[in-house]
């Protein structure tokens, strides 16, 4: 290969990656593999968000008085192998599955989130938060909170 | 039609300064160093392996697995053995290219364990980046020509040696360009729709409420940065500058070293404030750009003040010279 043939090939493969990143960007997970788009921290979130959460209302057949966040029940109901942002994921992917009725999408994640993180017989439900930002970090305060769905570990997956 | 690609590559020629880089390819030294820098990829690259073998213990499982395509074979494998398999092929693959860098069939055996473990990190339902870089330098540098017997060499052959080192910078820096653009874009959009952007004055401690909500820790900086925003400003704007003209620097060789540090002190800074990792990054940086070929090891302020983007135009034009002119006249420092 000449020196020019390689230098237009090594260019190509640049333009290649970066339009091809910028096409991906507009996909689900913004990937279509090997390629990304690395507009990682591209939008700065809003002072005021909607996010979704795990509640445990019952655990092995006891009511929970008020409701435990299911990250604040380390230790106790949580498999603890699986990292945190792992379950941000995954309690966010399940809430919009759910909002937007996609019934395998919901069976998939609840199969994953119930496998890694809730290894005992409990009653939870996911609900809807909105939030100030930096007033929730540490606080845990909510302005608002909406009851999605409930969902119990010993029923089969529908 | 010639003529305005003519003109283009003209254009780009004279914004890029890629001819200014492609000297530096034809200088004997830019080589030896390329080729002096080149094993320390695959020997990096093993060592990564080696420490993922610990992964044989205990593979952090995190969701569905769903094989990516290039290790469609897992699909009629069960689980234990797919990690197995593609865990000790990573390592054997890195050692066969730490050992034999310069033989073409080494780097692309390396490739191939670097990319199935890359397809296996990513089968687990969310992507995975931490190795993108690695994979994607490990292709480029396959195409280095076989001149490291110094008898085969000519200077077409040592120019596409350089080329192809150069291309490894490069493509990591575009990347980071990327990202730039993914902000300013970003902060565009925002701005229009009347939503917080990037350049406002509480985008960082934002940005990093935000990320400790996600996973549910706290930071070193991260409550100083909540407390007093405009401790995040500052860094943050930087680090918009340095990511999104990223791409521009691998053309100015008097940049590198510096840019690369900026860089590692942004990985290093994101995780102190927002505990977002993106480790595996920083040896890429220091092995390719902390000893560049292309550069030199003290290049003269002027040089670096000029070769600036934004900052060096502002000062070109101060001193009321053209860059192009400045850059053939100034002597380098070695």
């Amino acid at each position: 290969m000449s020196y020019n043939t390689l230098k237009v090939f090594l260019i190509s493969i640049f333009l290649f990656y970066f339009f091809g990143g910028v096409f991906t960007s507009n996909k689900l997970n913004g990937e279509v593999y090997p390629f990304y788009h690395w507009f990682v921290f591209r939008d700065v979130p809003s002072k005021i968000q909607a996010g979704y959460a795990i509640r445990i209302l019952e655990y092995e057949g006891k009511p929970l008085n008020p409701p435990i966040f299911l990250k604040n029940a380390y230790g106790l109901y949580v498999n603890t192998n699986m990292a945190s942002p792992q379950y941000s994921y995954i309690v966010r992917v399940l809430g919009e599955n759910i909002v937007r009725k996609q019934q395998e999408e919901i069976k998939r994640h609840r199969e994953i989130l119930e496998r890694s993180f809730l290894s005992q017989s409990v009653t939870y439900e996911v609900v809807k938060i909105e939030f100030d930002t930096l007033d929730r970090w540490g606080t845990e305060e909510w302005i608002k909170m909406e009851r999605i769905i409930i969902f119990n570990t010993r029923d089969k997956v529908l | 039609m010639r003529s305005k690609i003519h003109h283009l590559i003209n254009f780009l020629n004279q914004y890029t300064r890629f001819p200014v880089i492609e000297k530096r390819f034809e200088e004997d030294h830019s080589f030896r160093n390329a080729k002096a820098v080149v094993p320390f990829f695959y020997y990096f690259i093993f060592f990564i392996a080696v420490l993922k073998l610990l992964e044989l213990r205990h593979f952090p499982l995190r969701g569905n697995f769903t094989p990516r395509w290039p290790i469609f074979w897992a699909n009629y494998v069960d689980l234990q053995i797919v990690l197995t398999i593609v865990l000790v092929f990573f390592a054997f693959a890195s050692l066969v290219a730490a050992f034999f860098y310069y033989r073409r069939a080494g780097r692309v055996i390396a490739f191939l364990g670097i990319f199935q473990y890359h397809a296996l990190l990513s089968s687990f339902g969310s992507p995975h980046h931490q190795m993108d870089l690695w994979l994607w330098v490990a292709f480029l540098l396959i195409f280095l020509p076989n001149i490291w017997n110094e008898k085969n060499k000519s200077l077409e052959e040592q120019k596409k040696f350089s080329l192809v080192f150069w291309s490894a910078q490069a493509f990591v820096l575009l990347t980071y360009s990327m990202s730039g653009i993914g902000k300013i874009l970003g902060a565009i959009t925002q701005y229009f729709n009347g939503e917080v952007h990037i350049f406002a004055l509480n985008a960082a401690a934002l940005h990093v409420t935000s990320q400790l909500n996600a996973m549910q820790s706290t930071t070193l900086l991260g409550p100083l940065i909540t407390k007093y925003p405009l401790f995040g400003w500052f860094p943050l704007v930087a680090i918009i500058y340095l990511q999104f003209f990223a791409f521009l620097i691998a053309f100015r060789p008097s940049l590198h070293r510096i840019w690369a540090l900026g860089l590692v002190f942004f990985h290093v800074g994101t995780f102190l404030a927002m505990d977002a990792e993106f480790f595996h990054a920083i040896p890429l940086l220091l092995i390719l750009f902390f000893n560049s070929p292309f550069g030199r090891l003290n290049p003269s302020w002027r040089q670096i003040a000029l070769d600036l983007p934004i900052f060096g135009w502002i000062f070109a034009s101060i001193f009321k010279r053209s860059k192009k002119n400045y850059l053939f006249e100034i002597k380098d420092v070695i």
